[in-house]
């Protein structure tokens, strides 16, 4: 991870050689990100990836209400169930039209017009041109994350270069 | 803490991992949730494939934050 030149925003250059390692990867850092706002998942195929994500989500849950009905711990047993309310609450959606209530936008880089801005993390899942990334860093909240799965373009550096 | 929003940060070199407690390279590490104060948390990218560590350090960490943050309100009401 580094940060951009003027240190607006975390940059994470994320590896995940297959589309199922990237799945994982997402749906365990999607919700600790979730919880401190809402994030943006630009993705080539948003209702197949929702889904896939939504599969593991709810695998998560089942984990972690297991670990909760083994905990006498009642520090423990609060912080899962606390979690547990958190997974069940966070809404998901790859329909624009719900973009402004969703916590997580699943969209392509041209579906980023209509959402509910600004992200505290945007996911890149696919490449897409430095004009998009331009368009698409304007909803990045200061501090907030840029997640990148695969590699990091050259001319990826330009549109940072020219939002500074 | 949850709707904190994240100060301006200064460059950094490395971060402090909220799992494993080392000191790495900041591109060793991914951001997660938040510090009481609204300061950016990180652990270890490798943490992540440890599947239910993960998610069960990060839980501890933020509930720990959590009581952090309630006692800092309790501190500056009373
Ligand atoms: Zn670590």
């Amino acid at each position: 991870m580094k940060t951009d030149l003027i240190s607006r925003w975390y940059i994470d250059v994320r590896s995940a050689k297959t589309s199922d390692l990237m799945s994982f990867d997402l749906a365990q850092h999607l919700p600790r990100r979730l919880s401190i706002g809402p994030a943006l998942v630009i993705t080539d195929h948003p209702a197949i990836l929702l889904s896939v994500i939504r599969k593991r989500w709810m695998k998560l849950l089942h984990d972690i209400e297991t670990q909760r009905s083994r905990t006498l711990d009642r520090r423990k047993r609060d912080s899962f169930a606390k979690e547990i309310a958190h997974l069940h609450e966070s809404r998901f959606t790859s329909k624009e039209r719900l973009a402004y209530n969703a916590d997580a936008l699943f969209a392509t880089a041209a579906g980023v017009k209509a959402c509910r801005a600004p992200y505290t993390t945007i996911y890149l899942t696919t490449t897409i041109t430095p004009v998009e990334l331009a368009a698409c860093l304007t909803h990045l909240r200061q501090g907030g994350l840029l997640a990148v799965y695969g590699e990091w373009h050259t001319a990826y550096d330009g549109a940072l270069a020219a939002l500074g | 803490m949850t709707d904190s929003t994240p100060p301006p940060h200064q460059p950094i070199a490395e971060a402090q991992c909220v799992i494993c407690l080392q000191t790495v390279p900041l591109v060793s590490v991914t951001a997660g949730s938040l510090y009481a104060d609204g300061r950016q948390a990180f652990a270890c990218n490798g943490h992540i494939h440890e599947r239910l560590r993960w998610v069960l350090a990060w839980l501890a960490f933020d509930a720990e934050q959590q009581e952090q943050h309630e006692h800092n309100l309790g501190s500056s009401v009373a």
